[in-house]
């Protein structure tokens, strides 16, 4: 008895440690500079205000960098929070917003992936998103990648390989 | 064990474990940012970013300039809301008594059943104000109601503030996230659809003056434990309280406090489990409201409970779709003393008066004592993503969107002997074919079948199914591919049972048209 009350807590704290690495590291981030200088200034110019400075996530932005962070499928939004909360209605057009049964955003399995939504979606502003190019957004990609450990070709994932550039 | 690099950025606690268990984690990004390390304080480029709201507006959703770049941490304001417009009208058929009388069309509708388009006229406007830790949140709306709402009279609906909540959102402490909400709001649970809902909503919703508090701990990237409780009240409203013409809302002298719990462990961000319970005290302080009208005599109700147990599945696979399954049940003890606090169950259902009317028998028969157990399913798909899969889809092209329901109920108990062992379901699918960005046809079944008792001329009761189909089309305009606004234009067939359809000399319409039009901003 006491042997597997010992294995059960031994198997909660093995849970509980394993650390995730959310937020850039310092070899990512020496990497990064390398790799993307101009998605590291990007990072800082337009996403660092809502995801954190190292891309940690805060109370309304998820993690968007380090190792841990994008992953597949999107966290699931609360119902009971915002604009359209208790609002049948509101909840049934919103749910318009996307194709029937989808995920809040598409998966992330490719570069290709994370680029259609970034440069679709982010900044939310409309203004902000006007503003940046499709350079700019593959260099975010590039820069989001890296921090994640992910190696990218040189010269950077574009188009033509983010496809086949996987997560 | 997965392993942390120790650095400045990185850091992992040596206290112990209860300690790690909230502080761990996640790393800490150091307040100070030097030099190129992202996130350092720069002047944001001319002509960019008018700072973002605190909260983005849902994927493809809109939002609203603030002006210059700010803080983050700033205070902003958003606004939004909703205009519907709806009318329903039914092609009358000529009663049994006059065969030759004209034919007279019906505002609303003589139909029963579910209303296969949402049916109501209202403005809510709502205003939020916050940052990330704080928000203040409120919403005013106007509604004209009348009983082809979901077949429900809410004159009182007036305007109306139908919520005003402030929320508190620390920041994530290493691995936990914690929300908590104060005011007068609504919550929703167990719908088995995607966004929190579904062609026959939540099977639990709860409205009220109170509080809620929420925790979500993320075991591992994707896998997350989450728990939620709180406390509602729905205080009486005085049974002197006319509320202008007095519409007969029977609520008056009652009130309900609800107690929940919520349990939840989503994996992968796909797979979703979540037990939810509430339980909710009805207590009745009439005093004349229960009087029996013939002897005068003050028969005054006991108190009350209503307790609910709702077990939620969700699977969300892409291409795929998403599909719930949500098994539910109640039990119930006088429950026509609640209010309600408990204010949407099976089928919109309103309070222990609606369920113990729908389900366990009329008054008198039963006072709301009994059991009560249903499955709620529902699957949600688009088959152009379903086609251009392994190429993802965002909506913005031909497609056909569906989904479909089915909801089977069961009466294990009640205090009617007439009503203990009855069942029924309801049962729906809905498509829309989207055509073009400003065009689509749209197709609904919308079926409910149940086994209902009703009382004969001599007084007895006579126990049969009652059964109500309609099938509708129509047309829908939008503004684009997946734009919230929208024109709709339905015709809808009814088909009914004899048993539902039952008095020849004042048939129910089978032929209705529908017009309603809705502008979420």
């Amino acid at each position: 008895m006491l042997g597997k009350s010992l294995l059960l807590l031994g198997a909660c704290a093995t849970l509980a440690c394993s650390g995730l690495r959310y937020g850039i590291s310092d070899a990512d981030l020496a990497r990064a500079r390398e790799a993307a200088p101009r998605g590291v200034a990007l990072f800082a110019e337009q996403c660092a205000r809502c995801h954190g400075q190292h891309g940690e996530g805060r109370s309304s932005a998820p993690p968007v960098l380090g190792r841990d962070a994008l992953p597949e499928y999107p966290r699931e939004q609360n119902p009971n929070s915002g604009l359209t909360a208790g609002d049948p209605e509101a909840l049934r057009l919103k749910a318009r917003s996307r194709p029937a049964g989808a995920p809040a955003r598409d998966p992330f399995r490719t570069a290709a992936d994370l680029y259609g939504y970034v440069s679709r979606s982010m900044p939310p502003d409309e203004d902000a998103r006007a503003a940046m190019t499709a350079d700019h957004y593959w260099a975010l990609v590039n820069f989001m990648l890296v921090s994640r450990g992910a190696s990218v070709p040189s010269g950077g994932v574009t188009d033509k390989s983010a496809a086949s550039v996987k997560f | 064990m997965k392993t942390t690099t120790k650095s400045r950025y990185h850091r992992r606690s040596t206290w112990p474990l209860l300690v790690y268990l909230t502080c761990s984690g996640p790393v800490w990004a150091e307040d100070t940012a030097a030099d190129s390390v992202p996130g350092a304080a720069r002047p944001p480029g001319v002509g960019l970013s008018p700072e973002a709201p605190p909260t983005p507006p849902p994927i493809g959703g809109r939002a609203p300039s603030f002006g210059a770049p700010s803080d983050p941490d700033a205070f902003a304001l958003r606004i939004g809301g909703r205009v519907s417009a709806w009318t329903r009208v039914g092609v009358g058929r000529s009663p049994s008594d006059r065969p030759n009388a004209p034919v007279a069309w019906h505002t609303p509708p003589l139909v029963v059943g579910k209303n296969p388009l949402y049916g109501g006229t209202a403005a809510s406007l709502n205003f939020l104000y916050g940052n990330q830790l704080l928000m203040a949140y409120a919403s005013y709306e106007a509604a004209l109601t009348a009983p082809e709402w979901e077949g429900y009279h809410r004159a009182e609906l007036g305007p109306r503030v139908r919520a005003a909540y402030v929320a508190l959102t620390p920041p994530p402490l290493g691995r936990a996230r914690l929300r908590f909400q104060v005011g007068a709001f609504s919550l929703s649970y167990g719908a088995p659809g995607p966004w929190g809902w579904g062609l026959f909503g939540p099977v639990l919703a709860i409205h009220g003056y109170g509080g809620v508090g929420g925790l979500d701990y993320e075991l591992a990237p994707g896998t997350v434990a989450s728990l939620e409780a709180g406390t509602s009240a729905v205080p009486e409203v005085p049974e002197g309280f006319a509320r202008g013409t007095y519409t007969g809302w029977p609520e008056n002298g009652l009130s309900s406090i609800v107690h929940h719990a919520h349990l939840g462990l989503s994996l992968k961000n796909k797979y979703f489990t979540k037990l939810h319970f509430a339980h909710a005290d009805g207590r009745n302080m009439r005093r004349y409201l229960d009087d029996n009208e013939k002897t005068l005599e003050v028969e005054r109700r006991p108190d009350g409970y209503m307790q609910v147990a709702a077990l939620e599945f969700r699977w969300m696979e892409d291409p795929f779709g998403h599909f719930g399954v949500t098994p539910t049940f109640w039990n119930m003890k006088n429950a026509r003393s609640l209010h309600d606090g408990i204010y949407w169950g099976l089928d919109w259902t309103a309070g222990g008066r609606e369920m113990t009317d729908k389900f366990l028998g009329p008054r008198p028969f039963s006072q709301g004592t009994g059991q009560l157990a249903a499955i709620s399913a529902e699957y949600n798909f688009s088959v152009k993503r379903l086609l251009a899969h392994p190429k993802p889809f965002d909506g913005n092209g031909h497609d056909l969107r569906a989904a479909l329901a089915f909801l089977p109920f069961w009466t294990l108990d009640s205090d009617d002997a007439k009503y203990k062992g009855a069942s029924g379901y309801f049962v729906g699918a809905t498509f829309e074919h989207v055509l073009s960005s400003w065009f689509s046809t749209t197709w609904r079944v919308f079926g409910e079948s149940r086994r209902a008792v009703v009382a004969d001329p001599l007084g007895a009761r006579q126990t049969s199914t009652w059964r109500a189909f309609s099938a509708s089309a129509g047309i829908a305009l939008h503004s684009d591919w997946q734009s919230q606004d929208r024109l709709e234009l339905m015709y809808s067939r009814y088909f009914y049972s004899s048993f539902t359809d039952n008095n020849p000399t004042r048939p129910l319409d089978r032929d209705v048209l529908t017009l309603g039009a809705s502008v979420v901003f």
